[in-house]
């Protein structure tokens, strides 16, 4: 109940206009000034401090720096290359382009809108020239992130991972199969569409072999990279978090060794860029680790868990009512509030119903992340409608078949809890 | 005077991000080839909490701490107004309970090890206080450059950049 | 009145620790006719014990398990009490903690630092070394990163043993063995059980290089600021459940052992003598050497 009326505090203090992470801050503050709170005051700036000192969460800041020098080591241009080598022979040849491209950047970058800015500003003015509506290239490039973040690294399952205590490295190679599901799922809608609307390959025939060995063979340098993120986990040559900083040096090394086009004065530039996202990103994580206190607390997990058994007949049943309660608060919040705020309530409710953790990640992860897409509060949506220049509600017709699209994928999912877990089990026993 | 305390702010954070950075690939490296070094992680852990309370007030300088404006940008102008100044106050009021708490917080953490000792955790517990008075002075100066209104709304024009 | 006793512990909910406790909070609201409710809080979720006893010292209402090694930082001398091979058999820690010394260090822990601790009589089980390879003497942990408890006497002692100490936050344990960041961990075999380590290690050497006794410490102002029948009815439950709990653990012991066979891992038999050899310069370094005779003289 205490805990009920908090969170009902922070989403009315974030209707106002506070920045979330206060919001959150001032909601768990809050709970040392209730009457019948026998705590200290000073829990609150301990838990906040607490709530940085996780090693797993080491991983954020390295993956935030790792997409900012992405672009300036070169390796975004080399992939797009070969991303329209391989996919602007089909009909809307650009927007399939720009979903396999989403794919390739998923191997080393986590964020689904750090992807979807850059590839509205690298893509966009291409398809409106070729007569794209604007809505409708803002929501292909939009949605493509989701791609970006479900494949690994994704710093949303670094997230979930560290608040829920699930194994980071599982989550990550079961991140791989439900990323290139979104990726078909989304180039056949694009199929469908383009072939409705008349948009039209980019190449009038389909690549060589030998083109494609070259193109490859230049961007060899950012493919290879997830291989051995993967592999590198898998062996125990480093943890999740420790891959971020060997991932950073590969950045630098590749950019600057390489490919030669990377000098101090971008490595600043990334450094610069990233301690602002950090400082947004981890603020919330700092500022949320009262509330997390008094979730714990009052044992609302344990609560919801004992209200919820015997409710729900099986976890299939669990699974699509939680599923509708992420889509509804993904659409009204932002991705990182929703995984803070129900990542530790959630996670031993499904526990308890015997769904595996992992599953449940990646259809969180999913749902919340594709809830940053849409209306009326999204960060992806922003940032794509605002590069390009269109309106909200034109976008959001044009999401519409995407969005089932990802419902789709999501469903197949839950229903087939094998498509996540085969390969984590496969690898890791 | 401000534009050598905002610059040095920002080196400052970029020189963490850089060393967090760097004691992660030593501790990963050295524990890679068979000779561990437990401090390693715990350094990069207090690196990080600075990073984190120096990029949070740099992000907040700029108005960028992310903020539902959807319900607001609804409202008439002096009501929007009214409750920006009302996020404000309560805003200031929090951040001056966490300098309150936070400073005799980490001084009792002084005699806290942290890990295997190479660090006190008082050093870590600072960053929240230290971190609260400069979110005083930066939402002090956002309401006297931009007014109440615009305090808390964003520099940038695009929302770009975001992580997750 | 109404009165609110928070209990915090690191081990699992399936723990014999946590179900002792939870049948010591039933008999405490029994025997005050609900005036005094006992929460349990397992798996660290108030927070890491460090956090928890920083909670407790600044006068929350939370009680604590914690081996004294945590509390020496408090009491330097108390850490003598999970030295390794202090005693051959956890009851005989009983004359220990009667003694007149051990009873000082306690009243001073309290004067010192506001945290009381009540009955140390909680046994977790011996601490034994879980490998990947096997182990059979301490030329075999040589180079092996072996998870320990981040305190002086912990980590001096797994050094002495032969191997590497790492400390690691003990949720992480698993994940870390089977990403092969650690070669092993020392742990009691039902806390090891409680995190399915017995899927991540192939042997088990029976070192019990440390009795683990733990004990509950609270906050000393709000333990003196409860009725002095309250304060009674807690310590005897305590007590009583400690005692509970010991039990438990040492019937569990079989079975447990059973279970992890079964799971494919291999038991071994050490010289525990060589062991006890080495680890002896633990008590001259961290200065309890002065102490150990007068514990443990007439056991
Ligand atoms: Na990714
Ligand atoms: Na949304």
């Amino acid at each position: 109940m205490t805990a009920a009326i908090l969170l009902g505090l922070a989403l009315l203090l974030m209707a106002i206009g506070m920045p979330v992470a206060f919001a959150i801050g001032i909601a768990g503050f809050t709970f040392f000034f209730l009457p019948d709170t026998f705590l200290p005051i000073n829990i609150g700036p301990q838990r906040m401090v607490s709530a940085t000192q996780s090693f797993p969460l080491l991983a954020v800041p390295l993956f935030i720096l790792i997409g900012h020098l992405m672009n300036a080591s070169g390796i975004t241009p080399r992939l797009l290359k070969l991303a329209g080598l391989l996919a602007g022979w089909m009909r809307g040849g650009i927007a399939q382009a720009s979903l396999v491209l989403s794919a390739m950047m998923g191997g080393i970058s986590g964020s689904a809108v750090a992807d979807a800015a850059m590839q509205s500003r690298v893509l966009g003015p291409g398809m409106i020239q070729q007569g794209y509506k604007p809505a409708y290239a803002a929501a292909v490039l939009s949605i493509g992130g989701l791609i970006t973040a479900t494949i690994p690294p994704s710093i949303g399952l670094i997230l979930y991972g560290y608040l829920g205590q699930v194994s980071i490295g599982r989550l990550f190679i079961a991140g791989i199969v439900p990323g290139i599901l979104l990726m078909i799922g989304l180039m056949i809608t694009t199929f469908l569409l383009a072939r409705k609307r008349g948009y039209l390959p980019i190449h009038d025939k389909r690549p060589t072999a030998r083109e494609i060995l070259k193109a490859t063979g230049e961007s060899i340098w950012a493919l290879l990279f997830p291989v051995w993120l993967l592999v590198g986990i898998r062996y125990g040559l480093f943890t999740p978090s420790e891959a971020g900083a060997f991932a950073v040096a590969y950045a630098l090394i590749v950019g600057c060794l390489i490919h030669r086009e990377m000098g101090l004065r971008d490595i600043i530039n990334a450094l610069h860029a990233s301690v602002r996202d950090i400082g947004m990103i981890m603020l919330i994580i700092m500022f949320s680790g009262v509330i997390g206190y008094v979730v714990s607390f009052e044992r609302v997990p344990q609560t919801i868990a004992e209200l919820t058994v015997g409710v729900f007949s099986s976890p299939i049943t669990l699974l699509l009512t939680l599923s509708l309660l992420l889509v509804f608060f993904g659409m009204l919040l932002e991705a990182t509030v929703v995984v803070v705020l129900l990542t530790p309530i959630l996670v031993p409710v499904i526990t308890a119903a015997g769904i595996d953790p992992v599953h449940f990640g990646l259809i969180m992860m999913t749902l919340v992340t594709f809830g940053g897409m849409t209306p009326p509060v999204g960060i992806s949506m922003y940032a794509v409608c605002g590069i390009l220049n269109c309106s909200f509600v034109d976008y959001s017709r044009e999401l519409l078949p995407y969005a089932a699209a990802v419902l789709l994928v999501v469903l197949g999912i839950i229903l087939f809890p094998n498509l996540v877990l085969f390969l984590p089990t496969l690898l890791m026993g | 005077m401000w534009r050598w305390y905002d610059r040095t702010e920002e080196w400052l954070a970029l020189l963490l991000l850089a060393g967090l950075s760097l004691s992660m690939l030593l501790t990963a490296t050295m524990r890679a080839l068979g000779s561990p070094f437990a401090g390693g992680a715990e350094f990069a852990q207090f690196l990080f909490i600075w990073t984190t309370v120096l990029g949070a007030n740099i992000t907040l300088r700029r108005g960028g701490q992310i903020r539902v404006d959807a319900v607001v940008s609804l409202l008439p102008v002096p009501v929007a107004k009214f409750l920006s100044a009302i996020c404000l106050l309560l805003m200031l009021g929090f951040l001056v309970l966490l300098v309150r708490h936070g400073f005799p917080l980490a001084l009792r953490n002084w005699q806290r090890p942290m890990g295997v000792g190479l660090l006190s955790y008082g050093y870590v517990t600072l960053a929240l206080p230290v971190g609260a008075a400069l979110m005083i002075i930066t939402l002090l100066r956002r309401v006297v450059s931009q007014g109440i209104s615009g305090a808390l709304v964003s520099d940038d024009h695009l929302l770009t950049d975001k992580p997750l | 009145d109404q009165y609110y006793l928070n209990l915090s512990a690191a081990v699992t909910s399936q723990d014999p620790m946590v179900i002792a406790m939870e049948a010591a909070a039933e008999r405490i609201a029994e025997r005050t006719d609900g005036q005094m409710t006992v929460r349990v809080f397992p798996s660290s979720q108030l927070g890491s014990d460090e956090d928890v006893i920083e909670q407790i010292r600044s006068g929350a209402n939370i009680g604590i398990l914690v081996d004294a090694g945590r509390l020496s930082q408090y009491k330097s001398e108390l850490g003598i009490l999970s030295a390794p091979y202090l005693v051959d058999d956890y009851t005989q820690y009983e004359q220990i903690t009667s003694s007149d010394l051990y009873l000082q260090w306690v009243e001073d822990l309290a004067d010192d630092s506001g945290l009381r601790l009540l009955n140390y009589n909680w046994f977790q089980g011996s601490r034994e070394m879980l490998t990947k390879e096997p182990v059979e003497g301490p030329d075999d942990l040589r180079g092996v990163r072996v998870r320990t408890i981040n305190s002086p006497v912990w980590m001096s002692t797994i050094r002495d043993m032969g191997a590497t100490p790492t400390p690691l936050p003990w949720t992480e344990v698993y994940s870390a063995l089977q990403l092969g960041s650690i070669d092993g961990a020392e742990a009691q075999l039902t806390a090891a059980e409680g995190q399915n380590l017995h899927e991540v290690v192939n042997h088990i050497a029976l070192t019990g290089h440390i009795q683990l006794l733990t004990g509950i410490a609270t906050s000393e102002e709000w333990y003196q600021g409860l009725p002095s029948d309250f304060r009674e009815i807690v310590y005897e439950e305590l007590l009583a459940a400690g005692e509970e709990a010991s039990q438990a653990t040492v019937d569990a012991l079989d079975a447990v052992r059973a279970r992890m066979e079964d799971a494919g891992v291999t038991f071994r038999d050490v010289d525990i003598d060589v062991f006890r050899d080495r680890v002896s310069g633990v008590y001259e370094e961290l200065g309890y050497d002065q102490y150990r005779d007068e514990l443990t003289s007439g056991l």
